[in-house]
């Protein structure tokens, strides 16, 4: 098991070394930079080369990349913004509290529903229970987070004037975002938990358990359900990342102020050190997920665990 | 085994989903405290509540907050580090001097000012007892504090050099006057001390006080409000400046001669208009600072919306490649601007939003001539018969019949029009043309090009033609666009008596003389014809009438003037 997770640690490492490596380089090759941005059109090519200088920009990429890299190291420190004029990690600081609030309750809005609606349609397979549910779920899952963000706005606080239509504040401001973000992965969910449970209520273990006479809502939270989890609480972690992601439209249209914002901000203004900071965060962020779903996946079942320690 | 394991697991995710939902909540919910350094004026701001719901009514009954709608975040509060000039900024720093609602400039902390004879030295003399919005004094000190940070190397100025040109060193003389001294005397000079948020004065002990980084999150400085707090791309609170007098812009137009009634403003940035006009309609937003085009219709006939339009000072135009045939002609260049009807441009692609421009200067651009709009509109009246004349003495003629010209080699008359992702209503503008020009026998092809490629691909001369804006609120502009050697490449029209008219322009400081060299270019730029102006854009500020009233704009800055604004009971 400790050489599986230092292997693991291992490889991880070299991953994000090589998605930052990657977003580095795609960064600089895309046209536009950020001095041009800063100065504006009517600069003079020699404010243009003193402030290209003076940010550091004029050095070979790959010595800009190493620089970046051991003040992260050695430091802890993610450098300053170019444009904002605020030492990154402030810049981040200030907003990861958001985008966690946000991608948190649609994460807990996703099981919560999602779990018991698989089930529900897994146990009363091919009646109203299951249509209804299927039909939702594909509903869902074919909308685009933009748009159903903005009927759910229109419908909870425009018309009906029961929810905040957008901002921060208290409890309520993030009901109509989280939704937005985690309805289409209750849709997903529903239908994972759903398939699951019709595999393992077909397996002979649970034929066996209902032949010795075992009542059926024993059989099935008992022996069913705990067999079926197993592959939801890998899904659990592995969309993380994910909710991130559809975090940037949902934050857009309910101007939230989270990091996907402010990554979509920087990339347009170029500002290097923040976008590289907020790549480096979410691929870590990426890997320690995955990294948590195969740990939780091993301990949780054993065929698991023992081809691990095999290995 | 496994169950409890699975249990085990289920509850410790939603243990942990729990605490961090309750870290982040209590973030989210605590108010920010404010530093300790910053003295509080009458109003204490410690207790503020800053970071909860916008408006929910019990709040509204201790303290009204006007929101104002605003879809840009700003990068940096620091007007001299911001690479934009916007209203966030502007209602905190108050400047030297103004200009009104007519276009004049006007005293402001400064009550008068001279400038010498060769103009490369300007004195202002000072009011007396100016007050920052913590109650530190302003003087002539601090004036000297402001310029040379701004001009300094380290501060790295994004807007300096357009803002003070050549400004080497500010001297104190006294308490109460101040002296500027350039290198070489900067033509628009005055129009930008009078309007650029970065020419706005701040006390320098403030400023030591909370350092760089801080005063570009939470400025005071000298205008009518100072900022509390910034929530980066959710709001920006501010708080009236209890020291703030109309003196420090007195425009006509402004009444109350103390600080604004409102005592709070937010600014909330809003990014999607939709969520931003839903937030105004169910009045939870106040102000919008440009109602989104799309949304003009829909708002204009609300009897609870008061609009306010003005003229953006940006123009529209069609550029030409004067180094490159078939454009290095005179003649095709100047057929084509008598074969652009305008109207059909403004009332189509526009929906009337805009109004039509002939001359190379928009009406509120400082230093903008009538008589050389006039004189445009005279000369390029829209006539394709004209048109059609004069490219025939260019040698196009349509030889084969088949309605596009053909030069005496026998080349069709077929050019590319370039436009920019970065105007959305460029496609619908360059279809109009391309039938416009299609009727005097020229074949248009539509490109849209990336803005930041298209910028360098136009630099580099690959074009042949565009669509696309400038703007400036000074004519110097002018420069920037068309001098040969100094200004940005677009349309490659060189010409010596051009150049020389800008330079004249460019370091000319008294207006009155400025504007002769002004109306010189202009001309040039008229008969060589490298462009055709098309139009500039109407804005609309918005408020809602039934929350609040006496809300101004002032036309050439574009200012919103809070200082006569109430609520309404």
């Amino acid at each position: 098991m400790r050489k599986y997770i230092i292997r693991k640690i291992f490889s991880f490492i070299i991953c994000i070394l090589a998605v930052t490596l990657f977003s580095f380089s795609l960064l600089h090759l895309i046209p536009g930079d950020p001095v041009r941005y800063i100065l504006g059109e009517f600069a003079t090519e020699e404010q243009y080369q003193k402030l290209k200088h003076q940010l550091g920009l004029d050095k070979p990429i790959h010595v800009q990349f190493i620089n970046w890299l051991t003040n992260i190291i050695l430091r802890g420190d993610f450098g300053k913004s170019l444009v904002k004029n605020v030492p990154v990690s402030q810049l981040i600081g200030e907003r990861i509290v958001y985008t966690l609030q946000l991608t948190g309750t649609a994460w807990l809005i996703a099981f919560a529903l999602g779990i018991p609606l698989g089930i529900a349609a897994a146990l009363y397979k091919q009646t109203a229970v299951d249509y209804t549910v299927m039909g939702l779920a594909a509903f869902l899952m074919s909308m685009p987070y933009f748009w159903l963000g903005l009927v759910l706005m229109l419908i909870f606080g425009v018309t009906l004037k029961i929810l905040p239509i957008s901002g921060i504040g208290d409890w309520r401001n993030l009901i109509l975002p989280s939704l937005t973000l985690g309805l289409p992965q209750v849709a997903v969910i529903a239908r994972l938990m759903r398939a699951n449970m019709l595999d393992v209520l077909d397996k002979d273990y649970i034929m066996t358990a209902k032949a010795k006479g075992l009542p059926n809502s024993l059989v099935v939270f008992k022996h069913a359900l705990r067999n079926a989890l197993i592959p939801i609480v890998t899904y659990m972690f592995l969309q993380i990342p994910w909710l991130f992601g559809g975090a940037v439209v949902t934050e857009t249209i309910f101007a939230w102020p989270g990091m996907g914002r402010l990554l979509v901000i920087s990339i347009l203004q170029r500002d290097y050190p923040t976008v590289q900071a907020l790549v480096f965060l979410i691929g870590t962020l990426t890997v320690i997920a995955n990294f948590a779903a195969d740990l939780v996946y091993a301990l949780i079942d054993p065929r698991v665990r023992v081809m691990g320690e095999g290995a | 085994m496994v169950s409890k394991t699975i249990v085990g697991v289920i509850v410790a995710i939603i243990i942990i989903a729990a605490v961090v939902a309750g870290i982040v909540g209590y973030y989210a919910t605590r108010p920010s405290a404010t530093p300790s350094i910053i003295t509080t004026p009458t109003t204490p701001t410690t207790t503020s509540p800053t970071t909860t719901a916008p408006t929910t009514p019990a709040e509204e009954a201790e303290e009204k907050v006007l929101v104002i709608g605003y879809t840009r975040p700003p990068d940096t509060l620091d007007p001299q580090k911001s690479t934009w000039v916007d209203i966030t900024t502007d209602i905190v720093f108050a400047r030297l001097i103004n200009i009104d609602s007519e276009g004049n400039v006007i005293p402001g902390l400064a009550e008068s000012w001279e400038i010498s004879e060769d103009g490369k030295v300007i004195t202002f003399h000072l009011r007396k007892g100016i007050k920052d919005a913590f109650g530190n004094p302003i003087t002539a000190e601090d004036v000297k504090f402001t310029f040379e940070r701004f001009i300094a190397p380290e501060t790295a100025s994004p807007s300096a050099p357009l803002v003070v040109g050549t400004l080497k060193e500010v001297k104190v003389i006294d308490d109460y006057t101040v002296q500027f001294i350039f290198e070489e005397p900067y033509g628009p000079i005055l129009t930008m001390l009078a309007t650029m948020p970065s020419a706005g004065i701040y006390s320098e002990e403030y400023f030591k006080k909370v350092g760089d980084v801080e005063f570009g999150t939470r400025p005071a400085a000298t205008g009518p409000y100072y900022v509390v707090e910034w929530v980066r791309g959710s709001h920006i609170d501010y708080a009236v400046n209890p020291y703030y007098k109309r003196d420090y812009y007195p425009d006509p137009v402004i009444e109350n001669e103390g600080p604004p009634y409102i005592k709070k403003l937010r600014f909330r940035i809003i990014t999607e208009p939709f969520t931003l006009v839903s937030e105004f309609k169910a009045g939870n937003v106040h102000v919008l600072l440009e109602v989104p085009p799309e949304y003009y219709k829909e708002l204009k006939d609300d009897p609870k919306v008061t609009m306010i339009p003005f003229l953006e000072y940006v123009l529209h135009y069609i550029g030409f490649n004067c180094q490159k045939y078939p454009f290095n002609d005179t003649r095709v260049r100047q057929a084509i601007a008598y074969a652009i009807n305008r109207e059909p441009i403004i009332e189509v692609a526009l929906e009337g939003l805009a109004v039509p421009i002939h001359g190379p200067l928009v009406p509120t651009m400082i230093g903008y001539s009538e008589k050389m709009e006039e004189y445009a509109k005279q000369k390029y009246p829209y006539d394709p018969e004209k048109a059609k004349q004069l490219l025939a003495e260019a040698g196009w003629i349509d030889r084969d019949g088949d309605g596009i010209l053909e030069d005496k080699n026998g080349n069709k008359f077929e050019f590319e029009l370039w436009i920019s992702t970065g105007e959305l209503e460029a496609p619908k503008v360059a279809q109009i043309i391309q039938s416009q020009l299609a009727e005097i026998g020229i074949k248009v092809n539509i490109r849209q090009v990336e803005e930041s490629a298209f910028t360098d691909l136009v630099s580099k001369g690959k074009h042949q033609a565009y669509l696309f804006r400038y703007g400036l609120i000074d004519a110097q502009i002018l420069f920037y666009m068309f001098h040969s050697t100094k200004g940005v490449k677009r349309m490659f029209f060189y010409r010596s008596d051009l150049d020389a008219a800008l330079e004249k322009m460019g370091t000319t400081v008294d207006p009155k003389e400025r504007q002769k060299y002004i109306e010189e270019a202009e001309k040039i730029l008229i008969d060589g014809c490298p462009m055709v102006p098309l139009y500039a854009r109407k804005i609309f500020v918005a408020y809602r009438n039934d929350v609040v009233e006496g809300i101004k704009v002032n036309p050439y800055t574009q200012s919103l003037y809070f200082n006569d604004a109430k609520f309404k009971d």
